[in-house]
């Protein structure tokens, strides 16, 4: 008896968070998810084996495309990245970080693999020669990047959104640049709270 | 006019020449402001980096024309913009940064930047190097940029 009333309780509790509608955000939800699940590329720290842009189970992917030759946005973000899992503290060991190049003419496996070590511990850096393998990943996260001219002039123009994607290689957040550390951190707890139930 | 009124006279004149010559000094300055200065520290050795500020303005309109670094920090330094165009992100080189009189303009990440290129060494935060700021009214300014991590 006692067992039911702590599950009616339970139930009352979870009614009434669900009654008080959805949680906000500060990325972006987008309807439907985007499916990454199918893409994968090259992880440049694990020998250039293949990676699927899924999560680990009950867990969180960070992901962003970029190039390690960014002094601006690319690092701005990545340091964010990494504020925003220092302050979850044990709970980041439930979220991996990958980073995209989508500079790969400039961006070898060994400076990626620096560049990604710099800024996470375990991260994936993914990196693909194959302009087509490379274009079909952008798209599938809606993401658009170009590179152009020759060196030392070449301007690299990319998508500078943050990506958080579940379990199931669904899209569940999408941050744009600018978005606060402090915001993509607890947009991190409330989803891995989601992730858990 | 008495010897003592004249001497009295040839002070007055002398402090009010002397005190336009400091005021000139100044007004040369333009009253122009830079704090918070920092650049992220960067992983790459032949990388580039960036480094922000906060420009507060004089009494007269003004703006920042270019920036240099001692040769053994960066080969090269020029001003740039990150802009947004059809959802991406890229840096565009800029002439000039206006700084409007009696304004602010913030040099932060995702705006304007202060563009290091051809770093001789990785910048290692708590590092502090000097930047020369040249100003479209002649104004320059040495300013310590301090390495954050990043
Ligand atoms: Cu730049």
């Amino acid at each position: 008896m006692k067992r039911l009333a702590a599950g009616v309780l339970t139930t009352a509790l979870l009614v009434a968070a669900c009654a008080s509608g959805p949680p906000e955000y500060a990325g972006v939800v987008r309807s439907p998810a985007p499916d990454v699940s199918a893409a994968t590329l090259p992880d440049v720290l694990a020998g250039g084996a293949p990676f699927r842009f899924v999560a680990p189970e009950d867990g969180l992917l960070i992901v962003h495309f970029g190039y390690t030759s960014c002094p601006d946005v690319c690092p701005t973000t990545m340091a964010n990245v990494r504020s925003a899992l220092e302050l979850l503290g044990d709970d980041a060991e439930r979220v991996s970080v990958a980073f995209v190049t989508v500079d790969p003419g400039r961006d070898s496996d060994d400076i990626l693999a620096t560049y990604v070590g710099y800024f996470t511990d375990g991260g994936h850096g993914l990196r693909t020669d194959d302009p087509t393998e490379l274009r079909a990943v952008a798209d599938a996260f809606g993401a658009d990047y170009s590179v152009t001219g020759t060196a030392p002039y070449i301007e690299v123009e990319h998508t500078a959104d943050l990506y958080a994607v579940d379990d199931r290689g669904r899209i569940r957040l999408t941050w744009p640049f600018g978005t606060r550390w402090q915001d993509v951190a607890s947009d991190l707890v409330a989803l891995l709270g989601e992730e858990k139930t | 006019m008495s010897e003592r009124t004249r001497t009295a006279l040839m002070w007055i004149l002398g402090v009010a020449v002397l005190g336009a010559g400091i005021w000139m000094l100044v007004k040369d300055d333009d009253g122009l402001r830079v704090t918070d200065v920092w650049a992220r520290s960067s992983p790459m050795v032949d990388g580039a980096a960036a480094a922000y500020m906060n420009i507060q303005g004089g009494a007269e309109d003004d703006a920042l024309v270019s920036a240099s670094v001692a040769a053994d920090v960066a080969g090269k330094v020029e001003l740039h913009e990150t802009r947004m165009v059809d959802g991406k992100h890229s840096m565009q080189m800029v002439l000039g940064i206006d700084i409007p009189a009696g304004g602010s303009v913030a040099l932060e990440p995702g705006g304007y930047h202060i563009m290091l290129m051809g770093l001789v060494e990785p910048l290692e935060p708590g590092e502090i190097f000097d930047t020369d700021l040249v100003f479209e009214s002649g104004a320059t300014i040495t300013v310590e940029v301090e390495v954050r991590e990043g």
